[in-house]
């Protein structure tokens, strides 16, 4: 489990304070937050990449607000994906495994299960590039599935593409979650995301997270609910 | 073209075409003049020696340079932002300087004087009218231009890619050799062209601290300096078109090496 505790985190000009969040294992909390709200900051701040100034961050019980990004087993693929330009679909892929001196044999086996499950083996030698968006966001999420993370943040992972691409990308992100049971924290500023994915949600605003709530408890809610909960003014009909 | 752009597409060439002439006139009046003295400018000693010594010292000073500009650049890009601005400032400062004041400069840092006169006592190492004291000057001359244009190399998109690799497992020496140093191999390529040939013609600096005695720390822009100095006008031109041809013949090699590796990483269309 996750549990985020009166988390503050300074990124450059940027701040965010006393975020509270606690995430089950093998769950989905979706946040839900407008442009500029923090999301991405947050993931980043989870994955380890920018100063804590407060609070506590702690996975299974273990405090791990002062671990360096590689000994946290978080994955965060972005938006744009930020796969590396310099490598191919397959070593894009088989990167975390090499990072983690697994051998030339299982790395060529389980890239090449990974190319498979996510539709990518005609694409495997190809540069991400020359990719199209929803073939890219399928290369991210499988580099990020490659490193086993016990944790995968996913920032925004539809908002680029189109709608055919991006009920593609549904089925593959919830196919994931059912197969790997990875526990997933997914940002987004979409309410239909959040209704398809989410165990949970809470929604950024103010630079602070609001109490968190159930799926249950989504799914009661209407829309004109939530753009109170987006601007702040908490108003719930 | 588009064909509705009125008299703004004409002007641009035209300004296009003056650039070029005002450029490359003196250049090719210069190649005019001195081809027919090439061969025997060629077949002179002195010459020899100091195309020798230009090449081995600007490609010994261009590795140095760019050894530390990568590592360097890459340290200032770790800075917070007030930081980077400051050390930037202060790395323009060597940039800004005469060429001939960097040579009095490093005369009184590393002549007889300064830490070159501890160098001298406790190693042996001598900088001064010596060929490795060319080898610190160009580098002198060079390293803050390296560092500067690396700084550039290194993005925000870079400092995203470098943070999703150690994300994947990197510790931070990894996912510098792994993922930032091939996403700056293409800046790195135009950079060391750069540097080689900014090294290839200096001379102000070279001749305050390594002086240009003959067959000794003579090299290719102070021989023409001599020759000139001595009215040996041929040879002048000779020597200057040796110079110019063996510039733009590496210049074009580094090229062509630096396409084809950008062409293999792909990291130019990142």
């Amino acid at each position: 489990m996750l549990e985020v505790q009166h988390l503050s985190v300074r990124a450059g000009s940027f701040t965010l304070s006393d975020l509270n969040l606690r995430v089950a294992d093998r769950t989905c909390c979706v946040l839900i937050g407008k442009n500029g709200a923090g999301k991405t900051v947050f993931l980043e701040t989870l994955a380890g990449r920018h100063q804590i100034t407060g609070g506590k961050v702690l996975w299974n019980g273990t405090d791990i607000t002062r671990f360096p990004p590689e000994k946290r087993r978080i994955a965060l693929v972005y938006q744009y994906y930020a796969l590396f330009p310099h490598l191919s679909v397959a070593q894009n892929i088989s990167f975390p495994m090499k990072t983690a001196g697994q051998s030339r044999l299982y790395r060529e086996n389980h890239t090449e299960e990974l190319l498979s499950l996510f539709s990518l083996t005609s694409l495997a030698d190809r540069r991400p590039q020359t990719l199209s968006g929803g073939e890219r966001q399928r290369t991210a999420l499988a580099r990020a599935l490659a490193a086993e993370p016990e944790l995968l943040l996913l920032d925004e992972p539809l908002c680029a593409l189109d709608c055919v691409t991006k009920d593609q990308i549904k089925k593959v992100l919830y196919t994931m979650h059912e197969q790997f049971g990875t526990t997933v924290i997914q940002v987004t500023h979409d309410f239909d995301e959040a209704y398809y994915f989410a165990d949970s949600f809470a929604v950024m605003t103010g630079s602070t997270l609001s109490e968190q709530r159930t799926r249950a408890q989504l799914l009661a809610l209407h829309r004109e609910d939530l753009y109170g909960l987006l601007d702040g003014s908490g108003f719930i009909r | 073209m588009n064909r509705r752009c009125g008299i703004f597409h004409p002007v641009l060439v035209l300004l296009l075409g003056c650039t070029l002439l005002f450029l490359l006139i003196p250049v090719a009046a210069v190649i005019k003049f001195g081809v027919r003295q090439v061969p025997s400018v060629l077949l002179s000693d002195e010459v020899r020696f100091s195309l020798r010594l230009s090449l081995r010292t600007t490609t010994g000073a261009t590795v140095i340079c760019m050894a530390a500009a990568v590592f360097t650049a890459y340290a200032v890009r770790q800075l917070s932002a007030r930081l980077q601005k400051i050390m930037l400032t202060l790395f323009s400062i060597p940039m800004s300087l005469p060429h001939l004041v960097s040579g009095v400069a490093l005369l009184l840092v590393y002549g007889r004087t300064g830490i070159g006169d501890w160098l001298y006592r406790t190693t042996g190492i001598d900088f001064v009218y010596t060929r490795q004291g060319i080898v610190l000057t160009l580098v002198f001359v060079n390293l803050s231009y390296a560092v500067v244009m690396l700084y550039d190399a290194v993005t925000p998109e870079t400092e995203q890619y470098e943070f999703t690799a150690r994300t994947l497992g990197c510790s931070p020496f990894r996912s510098f050799t792994q993922v930032t140093l091939p996403l700056m191999l293409p800046s790195f390529f135009s950079v060391t062209v750069m540097t080689w040939a900014r090294a290839l013609g200096e001379f102000g600096a070279v001749i305050m601290f390594a002086g240009s005695t003959r067959m000794k720390t003579e090299i290719l822009p102070t021989a023409v300096y001599l020759n000139m100095a001595t009215g040996d006008l041929p040879s002048v031109l000779g020597i200057s078109v040796v110079l110019i041809l063996v510039s733009v013949l590496c210049t074009v090699l580094l090229q062509v090496i630096s396409s084809k590796v950008q062409k293999c990483s792909g990291a130019s269309d990142a």
